[in-house]
């Protein structure tokens, strides 16, 4: 019997209220890869990914993690929210987000011990960030937030990865970074799904990817996928020359 | 050497412990931008005292029943929240806006409550005013033995639930995608105040005792930027006050205790705010030397 995709999404539709957001969307990772997702705005990727994630109810369809149910599988999922939506006035330092990665093992109530925090060391140091480890988070740039939120995640030991836009609010080296980091992961096993807006980088950042348009969702390798009449289809004009 | 009284240091130590409670728990609340709801919280703790009060005298029981009237207040405050979300769902008011109309209705409401209670031909009704403004004086035994537990209660949760409150309120997507309950979350912080504000009701009063919830936090928030160290700071600067401050109110026996405690609280807050501001200008001072 072959081994259950990463992740299977089939027929999956979700709504809003009366107000549908995508309807039978259906869709696969089933090998370590990196995945974007792309789409004209109010399509319904950050929809998709909180559906994939179990964090939003879908109307009809299901969505597979490993072959079971998102809640037979949570420890081996990570999110990462887009950098926007975490309050970074928060007196926290690196370590102490890269911590919290370990919650769902320590659990509620649960001390932290000395080799937790060893650990989460060892994470900040896979992401480069090992000398910020006790700077207030609030002094981090874009980029090393990111990889702060990536140690959190790899933290978790998870082996699929669900990011919501990485890439966005960092400048060129952090992205280069980042990418670096990514391409390492996937090569330890790792799957990963992104939203992704800069369609002119699909390529070097991503393997395959999921265009969603609101009539049809294409997915492929980003060469097969990212032709002109198939983004002038999903986003009603043509964006590359 | 000025001789203290046993009582006075005992009903200084117990509102240190619930100063220090009240702080702890305000870092949080402060943290998620939700002092305003524990301002509601504490002004319809009023109007739920209140009419626990007109219940009693109405069933003939005993009007100053300490737990029933606990009961009371910490209902007036669940079913302020409840409007507050109910109308917040069904409107399209602003949170600022919806809370501030509230807070004067509650206090409003329990004021003319009050009025109503001053009337009754019972003697029980004296001294209820005090809960307002907080009165040192009146802290019995039964108060000191109540506050003690509600408080140590409090602080012993809140240690427990402490990592889990600073994800939710740092992140809280994350805090659903690894599958903790949110909403259980924010029902225990929001007990957990509720405690806080019935424990401290004898000594600072229903209005005052919103302060040891903002000032002590916000000053922690100056000095550090880390949450270890600005909870212990919170902690202690909390206990400080309250116990200054009853002391105070204990010694000059016609000032609200709930006053004094706000004073104190306010003179450390000043303290941080000069310390915090001439570390910073030494760090740019010794940063340009360089």
């Amino acid at each position: 019997m072959p081994a259950p995709a990463i992740l299977a999404v089939r027929n999956l539709t979700c709504a809003y209220g009366q107000q549908i957001v995508f309807q039978r969307v259906t869709a696969a990772i089933t090998q370590p890869c990196l995945t974007a997702i792309v789409g004209p705005n109010g399509v319904g990727k950050s929809t998709l990914l909180k559906a994939i994630m179990g964090l939003m109810p879908h109307s009809s369809g299901s969505v597979r993690i490993f072959g079971k149910g998102i809640d037979a599988h949570r420890s081996r999922i990570s999110y990462i929210p887009q950098l926007q939506d975490i309050d970074w006035q928060f007196p926290l330092s690196a370590l102490d987000v890269t911590l919290m990665g370990l919650y769902p093992r320590i659990g509620i109530g649960g001390l932290i011990r000395r080799h937790h925090k060893d650990e989460a060391m060892e994470w900040l140091h896979r992401v480069g960030m090992a000398d910020t480890a006790h700077q207030p988070i609030g002094d981090l740039s874009g980029g090393q937030r990111q990889r702060v939120l990536i140690a959190r995640s790899l933290a978790m030991q998870a082996r699929l990865y669900i990011l919501d836009e990485p890439y966005n609010g960092i400048d060129d080296a952090s992205r280069t970074i980042i990418n670096e980091l990514f391409q390492s992961m996937k090569s330890d096993g790792v799957a990963m799904l992104a939203v992704h807006h800069d369609l002119a980088k699909i390529a070097d950042f991503f393997d395959n990817v999921w265009l969603m348009s609101p009539r049809a969702m294409m997915c492929g390798a980003c060469r097969e996928v990212m032709t002109p009449s198939h983004i002038s289809e999903a986003y009603g004009f043509s964006l590359l020359s | 050497m000025m001789d203290i009284p046993y009582n006075s240091l005992l009903v200084a130590l117990v509102s240190a412990i619930f100063g220090g409670t009240a702080a702890a728990v305000g870092l949080f609340t402060l943290l998620a931008r939700r002092s305003m709801a524990v301002d509601l919280i504490t002004h319809c703790t009023l109007p739920g005292m209140a009419f626990a009060f007109l219940l009693l005298y109405g069933f003939g029981m005993s009007e100053r029943s300490l737990p029933w009237l606990t009961v009371g207040g910490i209902g007036g405050g669940m079913v302020g929240l409840w409007i507050f979300s109910f109308i917040k769902r069904h409107s399209r008011l602003r949170d600022d806006s919806l809370l501030s109309s509230m807070i004067g209705w509650s206090f409003g409401i329990g004021i003319v409550l009050l009025s109503a209670i001053q009337t009754l031909p019972v003697s029980s009704q004296a001294g209820l005013e005090d809960l307002l403004l907080g009165s040192a004086a009146t802290i019995t035994l039964h108060d000191g033995i109540r506050m003690t537990v509600l408080a140590s209660v409090s602080a012993v949760l809140l240690w427990f639930y402490r990592p889990a409150f600073t994800l939710m309120l740092m992140d809280p997507v994350f805090t659903d995608s690894i599958g903790w309950n949110r909403r259980r979350l924010e029902f225990i912080l929001l007990c957990l105040v509720l405690a806080v504000v019935m424990s401290g009701l004898t000594a600072a009063g229903l209005i005052l005792v919103l302060s040891l919830t903002i000032i002590p936090p916000a000053a922690a928030l100056l000095l550090h930027r880390s949450m270890g160290g600005a909870l212990v700071t919170a902690i202690v600067l909390g206990a400080l006050s309250s116990a200054v401050g009853v002391g105070i109110s204990s010694w000059q026996a016609r000032v609200p205790a709930g006053s004094m405690i706000t004073l104190t609280a306010l003179g450390l807050f000043v303290l941080a705010f000069g310390v915090a501001r001439l570390v910073s200008w030494v760090g740019r001072w010794r940063a340009s030397s360089r």
